[in-house]
């Protein structure tokens, strides 16, 4: 998948994309922001914990955070308080949580958080470069991004009366695309059909699972989430 | 009589009950034994009665009276064995029975069987001696007692033989001269007969003394015990003394010596009765101990186990002193107890196993005097007491184990845990860092050439790596358990799970303890595996419901039954997961299904 939705701060003769880094990790965050700069994003600072991310976030304000949810001192949800931190304190820093287990409702928390741009990616995707830096671009320019194997697991969950067996495997693909935060341009230019075609097919699938229709991407994929993540 | 104040008890447990079963087998077979004796007794008083002896002179009653009192002992014999077959006292009776219509062939033709009937009589009497001095055990302890019954049958046995050597003249009717007659000069004969008057008279006053101050330095039960025999014996001796005298003044054909004749068998016809009474008053005592192996069944109270050792002892003033590990004999008060008796009146009787002591009984000293009651009470109180001790002991090493299986489980989730956080904190990062790397490197190469391709390749590799390393990781322990909760990781094996799961999680309020979020959480995803390898279903419920003091994890499939915790480790692996917790596990899946495997976890 090799696009990126474009944003008003993406390299195309705009400003490059302002980054923070916090991992514990030295040689992860290293290479990340290896990965980062080499794909024309700015890293402004790296940080080993959230003390060092929060102190980043106040001398550079950048556009996005990159954070590690296992950070010291307990190497367990730091990230995500992390992240609601800097929802509250610099509402325009997006927030890209790094996970290394995937965790669902981490991922509903996080987007349920405000109507931001956040994201929520596997460790492991940085590994597949273009994707990962479409996801920080998405962000950056706020939007959201979910790991696709996460939108994967909750899609292809077994279920007894599957009201996702309604849907056309195009509307399929199309719920998918919105699951992982993608706008309707995105989805438009990912599919190869018109934005009036992705807008048909989102209003259908949204009438045929019930969700309440809304506008506003963000909000869009957390109600997608949510549906998917229902019992 | 015994002077010691300590006494220390220590009867062999199970020779009791082994006595007590060997008993109850022989009982069927001893009744026909019982008859037999009988029919035996009464025949040989049938005999005793045509055989012509010295008894043919005298009225038919006094006769019939003579061969009723054989019949009494024997009789009074059968029904101590069956009764107290532990006590020697029965076949004593019986036997005295036998040798007392033996001992009425006196004067009897041939002057052989005379001779036999003298040694019958002096046998029966020192029988029944036996049994006065050495009731109610079945030895006599006393070198005073056996001083005493050593001269009674002695003086019996010379009161006998010089009748039968001063007797001229048989007294059976028909009978000719007395081949045993020894003719003695007057005056010799006559010294002899007023020392053993005399020397009786002064036997009969010791004797009485000593009977006099065993029954008061007996214990109750034990007085109760001996009274009835010891009344017999003075009505006994008290006639036989008058009988003495008076054979000196009257001639012993005359109504008053007959009627004192009379009162003689009258009194001999009581002994057998009054000793079978004293044989079951003795064992009423030991029924009070029985009453207290009962009354003890529960563990006692200290004022309760005093209240019954006193009733069982008959002793009102028993103390008890517990032993204390660290404080030695306590009394009930927790106060230091000392075994020191200074009282001479009082002893102590400590209970104790080979394992450690257990009480120390504080009662009157006469108690000594009743060694049997004493090692039932010894008996009862020590098997309810250590059994009590036992009991705890196993409730604590029960205790133990349970705490360090749950010791044991704790430690294998941390290690499972510490084993998932190394994975993603250590191998993953390094692998994700090294995926990076070759990405670093291809970027440098021509996307087309066939370097750039193999490292991707290598890079496709390592992603699939690290995806199975991540799902390792949550198969051996979810880190989503640990931080997020119950509710989230069930959650997610709902999710991943191959058959449809009707999760219903809405009961789970709160987070858990670790060690029952752990116990639910592996317990349900071994039932879920189950279900999905074994059941054959097509959905799968899993409900969990917290209410204030219990946890209950419920995975129900509607396949095809027939599972049980006895089959297959996994089953059984839960079960013991269950009760590590303190829980439970119940499966129920008859054949057909559906299957309900349903846990129960206590909280807090």
């Amino acid at each position: 998948m090799g696009d990126s939705d474009v944003s008003s701060r993406s390299s195309d003769g705009g400003m490059p994309i302002r980054v923070v880094l916090a991992d514990d990790s030295v040689l992860v965050r290293e290479g990340i922001a290896r990965l980062l700069s080499s794909a024309g994003i700015e890293v402004l600072a790296q940080a080993g914990e959230v003390r060092g991310l929060m102190s980043a976030l106040e001398d550079h304000r950048p556009d996005v955070a990159i954070v590690d949810i296992r950070m010291p001192p307990t190497k367990t949800r730091e990230g995500i308080e992390a992240a609601r931190r800097i929802q509250e304190s610099y509402p325009d820093v997006a927030v890209l949580l790094l996970s290394s287990y995937m965790e669902v409702d981490d991922a509903v928390d996080l987007l349920g958080l405000s109507s931001g741009s956040v994201g929520y990616l596997l460790k492991d995707s940085v590994t597949d470069v273009d994707e990962f830096v479409a996801a920080v671009r998405r962000v950056a320019s706020g939007g959201s991004a979910v790991d696709p194997a996460l939108v994967a697991e909750l899609v292809g969950r077994q279920r007894r009366r599957d009201p996702l067996e309604t849907l056309t495997p195009r509307e399929r693909e199309v719920l998918e695309l919105m699951a992982h935060g993608r706008s309707n341009a995105g989805i438009a230019r990912e599919l190869w059909v018109s934005e009036g075609a992705v807008e048909k097919y989102v209003r259908s699938i949204l009438q045929k699972l019930d969700i309440p229709p809304d506008a506003e991407a963000n909000r869009r994929v957390v109600a997608v989430l949510t549906f998917l993540n229902q019992q | 009589m015994p002077s010691s104040i300590h006494h220390s008890q220590s009867v062999a447990a199970d020779g009791f009950s082994r006595g007590a079963i060997a008993v109850g087998q022989q009982i069927a077979s001893r009744v026909w034994g019982y008859w037999a004796v009988l029919v035996g007794a009464v025949a040989l008083a049938l005999v005793a009665a045509l055989v012509p002896s010295s008894l043919s002179n005298t009225p038919i009653g006094v006769q019939l009276g003579n061969l009723l009192v054989g019949v009494l002992f024997v009789s009074a014999g059968i029904l101590g064995i069956k009764y107290r077959p532990d006590s020697p006292v029965g076949a004593l009776l019986g036997l005295a029975g036998f040798l007392y219509l033996v001992g009425r062939l006196q004067g009897a033709d041939p002057p052989t069987l005379w001779l036999i009937a003298v040694l019958a009589n002096v046998a029966w009497q020192g029988i029944v001696f036996y049994i006065v001095f050495s009731f109610p055990d079945p030895r006599l302890r006393y070198v005073s007692a056996r001083v005493i019954v050593t001269v009674a049958v002695a003086y019996t046995l010379a009161n006998n033989l010089f009748g039968l050597v001063t007797t001229r003249i048989r007294p059976t009717p028909g009978a000719g001269a007395n081949p045993f007659y020894v003719d003695l000069d007057v005056s010799i004969l006559e010294t002899l007969r007023v020392s053993l008057l005399y020397g009786g008279g002064i036997f009969i006053v010791v004797a009485t003394g000593w009977l006099v101050r065993r029954w008061l330095t007996a214990s109750p039960p034990l007085r109760r015990a001996l009274t009835p025999i010891y009344l017999a014996t003075f009505a006994v001796s008290t006639v036989a003394l008058v009988l003495r005298f008076a054979v000196g003044i009257v001639a012993p054909t005359t109504d008053p010596a007959q009627a004192i004749s009379i009162g003689l068998l009258i009194a001999f016809g009581l002994v057998p009765v009054a000793f079978l009474i004293g044989l079951l008053r003795a064992h009423m005592a030991r029924s009070a101990v029985a009453d207290l192996v009962v009354h003890l069944g529960e563990v006692p109270s200290p004022e309760r186990l005093r209240q019954s050792l006193a009733k069982a002892l008959g002793d009102p003033t028993v103390e008890v002193f517990r032993w204390s590990e660290d404080a030695g004999y306590i009394r009930e008060d927790g106060s230091p107890a000392s075994l020191e008796v200074l009282d001479p009146g009082r002893a102590v009787t400590s209970i104790e196993t080979p394992q450690a002591a257990l009480l120390a009984v504080l009662h009157d000293a006469s108690l000594l005097n009743d060694p049997g009651l004493i090692s039932s009470v010894v008996t009862a109180v020590r098997l309810t007491l250590d059994n009590e001790r036992l009991e705890a002991r196993v409730q604590e090493q029960l205790e133990e184990v349970r705490t360090s299986r749950a010791r044991i489980t704790a430690a294998a989730d941390s290690a499972r845990k510490k084993i998932e956080r190394d994975i993603h904190d250590g191998s993953q990062q390094q692998l994700v860092a090294a995926a990076m790397a070759l990405q670093a490197a291809a970027d440098r190469l021509d996307a087309e050439s066939d370097v750039a391709k193999e490292l991707d390749a290598v890079r496709a590799q390592l992603s699939t790596a690290i995806d199975e390393l991540r799902e390792l990781a949550r198969g051996i322990h979810p880190a989503a358990l640990t931080e997020r909760g119950l509710r989230s990781a069930l959650a997610a094996l709902a999710r991943r799970s191959a058959l449809p799961v009707q999760l219903d999680v809405s009961l789970l309020t709160e987070r858990l303890s670790e060690s029952v979020e752990a116990a639910a959480y592996f317990i349900a995803s071994e039932a879920l595996a189950n279900a999905q390898a074994h059941s054959n279903a097509s959905e799968i419920e899993l409900k969990v419901h917290q209410s204030s003091d219990l946890l209950t994890v419920s995975v129900i499939d509607n396949g095809v039954g027939g599972a049980s915790v006895d089959t297959g480790t996994g089953m059984s692996g839960m079960r013991d997961r269950a009760e590590t917790a303190g829980g439970t596990l119940e499966v129920r899946s008859p054949d057909g299904g559906p299957t309900d495997v349903t846990a129960r976890l206590p909280l807090g």
